[in-house]
């Protein structure tokens, strides 16, 4: 399980954006700070943060935070 | 011009009133006295005004023209020899022979032959009339048909198949479920008699029909594996033993998609998608495309894929293979098949949620949606809907294509 307190806030932090705001529709399309430069420090960030290693594809199909929990939770099951 | 015969003859009786030889003068500025002042006539040795001969000619034109052969035809060639005078208010009668048809040139020799009350010939003549042919006949009927009904003028109400006085049938192959279900439903709101195929699933086939009727249309429900010749054969005879005819038919069965890594395919992994796909198709042709030749109308819809555009999706190489064979099978239809009203087509929408997708991983799908412009997934009532237009007896001009519904360029 991922711990989606900790998904958020890192998200928040990187981005800076208010932590209410952040639900499984966020994406780029709905939070204009997360640009393509900000994607690769929210990437990193979750990297660091959950301790795991990202391939090229994972950071692509990031596309929301649904989507970054979908890939996360299957990078840290692998 | 198979209704034009050697011998087949015409005529009609038109009289030649002052008012008419006035009028011409008027036209023409011929104003020959011989034409339109009796004394002046008679000082020259006739009873009365002698008609002006072209005048003849004027009916001639409106028969020719007018009857026979009529609307669209185009007078090429005309030889005259005034054999009597015709008179003032005399009425004449003038008769048109076909003495020679030519198919390939579409050309008709007629001999041309006016008598007058005592029947005595005062013309004979030969005419050469081209007949035309309607480049955009079945898009005129088809608007007339529109006219009709009115439904030019509200596209809300617009239901193609309604303009057709006889009820079209459509076969949906795979329409237990999915893509074909709603494809069946869709086709059926729009006034279609629909076949439901399936293979297995008799208990959805049933729900389906059953719900279809209960709406208030008409559908019946017949199992058959695709792949198999004997199975088609004997599906088509009870369509055409229920209901006479089969005028669309939707090809969307398929096995569900299997991710097989490309170095791992072997050619049976292929082979199962291609006897489906390419295979169902062929069969589906053979049976259904020589009533549709006879209707002069016929629809083929073959489901393709989006992955069909670019590049394709990892591990999908033996789906993508077949499907990519069944399109050059669509191609050399529409092309080939098009001069009889039968249209040939291909309809790809992108990663559809459905039993045929169910192995593919939940997050693909999510970036599917998410990579969309309109960020969704396509749904089978989408793909239904253009399925239906491309079935509609308006969309007779759109042959040969692979329409994505991809909701993005491709």
């Amino acid at each position: 399980m991922i711990d989606d307190m900790k998904l958020k806030e890192v998200i928040s932090n990187v981005l800076g954006v208010s932590i209410d705001i952040i639900n499984d529709n966020s994406s780029p399309d709905n939070i204009d700070k997360w640009d393509s430069l900000s994607h690769l420090n929210l990437v990193m960030a979750i990297e660091a943060e959950f301790d795991v290693e990202l391939t090229p594809e994972d950071s692509m199909d990031m596309l929301s935070v649904k989507l970054i929990r979908m890939i996360l939770s299957d990078a840290l099951n692998n | 011009m198979d209704e034009f015969n050697l011998g087949d003859s015409y005529s009609d009786k038109f009289i030649v009133t002052e008012d008419v030889v006035n009028k011409f003068a008027d036209f023409s500025s011929d104003f020959n006295p011989i034409h339109i002042d009796q004394n002046f006539a008679k000082s020259r040795g006739y009873s009365r005004q002698v008609s002006h001969g072209v005048i003849q000619l004027s009916y001639l034109s409106k028969m020719i023209g007018m009857d026979f052969p009529g609307p669209g035809s185009i007078w090429m060639n005309q030889t005259v020899n005034w054999l009597l005078p015709v008179f003032v208010e005399d009425t004449i009668k003038i008769v048109l022979t076909i003495k020679g048809r030519s198919s390939s040139a579409k050309i008709l020799t007629l001999s041309v032959e006016i008598f007058n009350e005592d029947n005595k010939k005062v013309m004979q003549g030969e005419a050469q009339v081209k007949i035309t042919k309607n480049l955009s006949s079945q898009l005129n009927n088809e608007i007339n048909e529109l006219k009709d009904l009115n439904l030019l003028q509200d596209s809300k109400e617009y239901l193609p198949n309604k303009s057709n006085s006889t009820q079209r049938v459509a076969l949906i192959t795979g329409a237990s479920r999915g893509i074909g279900e709603a494809i069946a439903r869709k086709l059926s709101s729009n006034g279609f008699r629909v076949v439901i195929n399936y293979r297995n699933d008799a208990n959805s086939a049933k729900k389906i029909v059953d719900s279809i009727i209960s709406s208030g249309g008409d559908a019946i429900a017949l199992q058959a594996d695709i792949t198999i010749s004997s199975d088609i054969l004997i599906m088509s005879k009870k369509i055409f033993s229920k209901w006479g005819r089969c005028d669309v038919v939707i090809h969307s069965a398929s096995p569900p998609i299997k991710l097989i890594k490309t170095e791992q395919v072997k050619y049976e992994d292929i082979s199962l998608y291609l006897n489906t796909h390419l295979k169902g198709a062929v069969l589906l042709v053979e049976n259904f495309s020589k009533s549709m030749i006879q209707n002069k109308f016929g629809r083929f819809i073959f489901l393709g894929s989006a992955a069909l555009y670019g590049a394709p999706p990892q591990g999908m190489a033996a789906y993508v293979t077949a499907k990519e064979a069944l399109w050059g099978y669509t191609k050399a239809i529409a092309t080939d098949m098009a001069h009889y009203g039968i249209t040939a087509n291909m309809v790809s929408p992108s990663l559809t949620i459905t039993d045929l997708t169910s192995e593919i991983p939940a997050r693909v799908k999510e970036v599917e949606a998410m990579k969309s412009p309109v960020r969704r997934l396509v749904t089978a009532e989408d793909t239904a809907y253009h399925v239906a237009h491309l079935c509609a007896d308006y969309s007779g001009y759109l042959n040969g294509i692979n329409l994505p519904i991809t909701s993005s360029p491709v």
